[in-house]
């Protein structure tokens, strides 16, 4: 009998899991008979790790050993916008780990955030494991579509952690848009308004009976549904000051409760018209009382607390219309994924956008993890029908030249795979080595851009500056992840070194996290009722947290310096070829 | 349907890939319309993209992922009329079948800057009315909208080439 490949949409506040059994695909519920799992992840005093909904209801109790919505930090720097933003509203340490890299601190130990998210990788994949009664290796995970490729590496890595093979990392408005169009024969242009926890897409496509062309992409990784909780908690928090004095959020247990009520509050108005908030013993004042919260919230209030968040998606889809150079008249389907896609005001608002009323018949919390089991079985079985995705890179991916700017190399929504190659130059005499900066970005100025990475290039003779070439091939695979090798051309056999972007974990470090194996920590403890017996992890004594390696690697690392600007960039070699004659071929 | 190609068919396209210029990687007519383009890059995919190609060999995988990316690289010239009108002209002078996007993008930059030659308002507002069309492959509103702009301006070569290059096209791709 063939291995189960599955398929796992990953997401921000909900992961969910299917596979494709007979032809039909089959979302697989956990032990709870839930058929979406929390991505959260609860460090338990006793070392003991839990995932999913019993780990979000620890959130009230130790708010600072509970991480939620960490996708939202996965592949991003330290200093970055969404840590700080991330930092302000998480009772969990958010602390920088080697190379600007983000860690999560529980207690004395120090956590990836490829390792959170393996956790919950693991956790469905023991949800597979429990259906299946065999041991399940390969899956296909679905990432937000603009996720950038420092993001897609680290979720890559996740997989490995969690022991599976990653048959391909697949953007989920292409994975909603396969679970739709599978072997219906389409020929039809959709919209898929892909609004989730923490992270908006939109991607619009073009269904060929089985080709599905990516026209193009936008997205937002900065607005989601947890950003209407934020507003709501906003209004709740001024309310009680306003009321007591007290900012409740300054006690991390309150503010765990606040989120909670805020995101209750939200949920109601899938179905009613209003929200009766409650929390009794909120805080207490400073003669021991308690002080408990109350306030009714209606829809149209609620309506007008997010409409600018909701007008905010429209933009991002204008520019994808306008990038596939169509009209929303030429659309002939809109299909809603995510969670918040069930508010009645999102659906009114996108039906006025497109004009057309969105599908009914895909369900938006499952339709992601569908298409991803559909594609991994495809990917496997060669008795499923195939169907060929082709996607599009979501943002430029650029280079940085001197006066510290950064030249676009492949623009977004280029198909992919793509590769272009750019001939470089050194910019002064005897130079005996460059340093390649790799961005990705919409911006001219390089540090508005997404670093990805750099790295030396120095299997070059050295020579007066101009006369040596560099060329620099830049690759983006399918799964969007970007490779990058430099050659010197003259040397006959050009010299080629690939390059490893630095970004996340380093190569030894991942290593290490797969040999400690201190992840399977979810498995040994949580696997109460459904176990395998013929799963190795199973039997594994990994209660011990592995901690050598990461207190090691946390001593002040030799990080680069993102802001130095050195005078080894290279600088792209004006006239190269050889008929190039400006400005005659165009009148 | 999926078509696979033939592993020594995938191997012959790979030696010869470099000499082959976007239309005829595709293989397509040099006039083919933007529906030919479309169908001509869903079929190459059906038969090279790497995922229909799983069963192959390693180094067959690697062959159909050097052919699948050029094959990327033709779609996104040939599918934008600007940049392909850029490519046909390089090609009508000799040059190679392949142009990368740096360099297109340079002569695509030559081009706009032609584009500043135009003197009166009414003429740029009927030339960007027709570079709309002409993306969306509307050959007719093109033409009508250039013939406007030339009434504004009538010695103007660049709106004389357009319509011109319109007018071919609109022929070509009937």
């Amino acid at each position: 009998m063939k291995h189960h490949a599955v398929g796992i949409d990953l997401g921000t506040s909900n992961s969910c899991i299917a596979i494709l059994r007979n032809e039909q695909p089959e979302v697989l519920a956990n032990q709870y008979m839930e058929r979406t799992t929390a991505s959260v992840v609860a460090f338990n005093p006793d070392g003991e790790i839990e995932v999913g909904n019993r780990a979000r209801a620890r959130l009230i109790h130790q708010p600072s050993r509970t991480v939620s919505s960490s996708k939202r930090l996965i592949g991003r720097y330290y200093f970055s916008e969404e840590v700080r933003k991330a930092q302000a509203v998480s009772a969990y340490d958010i602390i920088a780990g080697p190379n600007h890299s983000t860690r999560i601190q529980i207690g004395e130990e120090i956590f990836s955030l490829e390792e959170v998210a393996a956790m919950v990788l693991r956790e469905m994949k023991q949800v597979a494991e429990a259906h299946l009664q065999e041991e399940v290796q390969q899956a296909v995970v679905t990432v937000p579509a603009y996720f950038n490729d420092n993001q897609r590496q680290a979720t890559k890595d996740a997989g490995r952690i969690a022991g599976l093979d990653i048959l391909r990392i697949l953007n989920e408005p292409t994975a909603a848009a396969l679970a739709y169009g599978f072997g219906r024969g389409l020929e039809q242009r959709v919209a898929v308004y892909d609004l989730g926890g923490g992270t908006f897409d939109i991607s619009i496509l073009e269904i060929g009976r089985d080709v599905f062309e990516v026209l193009a992409t936008s997205g937002d990784t900065f607005l989601g549904g947890d950003d209407f909780d934020d507003r709501i908690l906003d209004l709740l928090a001024e309310d009680f000051f306003n009321e007591h004095g007290i900012n409740p959020r300054s006690d991390p247990f309150a503010l765990e409760k606040l989120k909670r009520a805020a995101e209750e509050a939200k949920n109601t108005f899938s179905e009613d018209e209003e929200a009766v908030i409650h929390i009794p013993e909120l805080l207490q004042n400073e003669k021991n009382e308690p002080l408990s919260l109350k306030r009714t919230l209606g829809r149209d209030e609620f309506d007008n607390l997010i409409a600018d968040l909701i007008q905010r998606t429209f933009k991002v889809c204008d520019e994808a219309l306008q990038q596939a150079h169509l009209t929303v008249r030429d659309l002939d389907g809109v299909i809603l994924v995510g969670g918040p896609t069930r508010l009645p005001v999102i659906q009114n608002a996108v039906q006025n956008y497109f004009q057309q009323v969105p599908r009914a018949d895909v369900d938006p919390d499952e339709v992601v993890a569908v298409g991803a089991a559909i594609h991994a079985a495809s990917l496997v079985n060669a008795e499923v029908p195939e169907s060929i995705l082709l996607d599009v890179t979501p943002l430029d991916l650029r280079v940085g030249v001197v006066g510290g700017l950064a030249e676009s190399i492949i623009e977004r929504n280029t198909p992919v795979p793509i590769e272009q190659t750019r001939r470089f130059t050194t910019s002064s005499d005897f130079q005996e080595r460059v340093s390649i900066r790799v961005y990705q970005g919409d911006q001219r100025k390089a540090a508005e851009n997404e670093m990805l990475g750099e790295f030396t290039f120095s299997d070059f003779d050295s020579l007066p500056r101009g006369e040596v070439n560099i060329d620099v091939t830049f690759e983006i695979n399918a799964d969007g992840i970007v490779q990058v090798t430099a050659s010197e051309p003259s040397t006959g056999q050009a010299a080629s070194t690939t390059l490893t972007l630095t970004s996340g974990l380093s190569g030894e470090e991942l290593d290490s996290i797969v040999q400690s194996n201190r992840t399977a920590r979810v498995a040994s403890s949580w696997r109460a009722p459904r176990s395998i017996p013929s799963h190795p992890e199973s039997e594994s004594e990994s209660e011990s947290p592995n901690q050598e390696f990461f207190s090691a690697q946390l001593e002040p690392s030799p990080a680069i310096d993102l802001d130095k600007e050195t005078s080894a960039d290279p600088e792209p070699l004006p006239g190269l070829d050889q008929d190039d004659t400006p400005s005659t071929e165009s009148e | 349907m999926i078509s696979r190609i033939d592993p020594l068919e995938l191997s012959a396209l790979v030696r010869i890939v470099d000499d082959l210029n976007y239309y005829q990687l595709l293989g397509l007519e040099p006039g083919a319309g933007a529906t030919r383009v479309k169908e001509a890059y869903h079929n190459a995919a059906r038969s090279l993209h790497p995922d229909a190609n799983r069963h192959l060999n390693d180094q067959q995988k690697l062959q159909s992922q050097t052919v699948s990316k050029r094959v990327s690289e033709a779609y996104s010239i040939l599918r934008d009329p600007r940049r392909r009108q850029t490519y046909d002209a390089h090609l009508k002078k000799g040059g190679a079948p392949r142009l990368q996007m740096a360099e297109l993008k340079k002569r695509l930059r030559n081009h706009e800057l032609s584009a500043s030659r135009i003197l009166t308002t009414e003429g740029r507002q009927f030339w960007e009315r027709a570079c709309m069309d002409l993306s969306r492959y509307d050959w007719p509103a093109a033409i009508r909208n250039l013939q406007t702009a030339l009434t504004f301006e009538p010695e103007s070569a660049l709106f004389q080439n357009a319509l011109k290059q319109a007018r071919d096209s609109s022929k070509n791709h009937r």
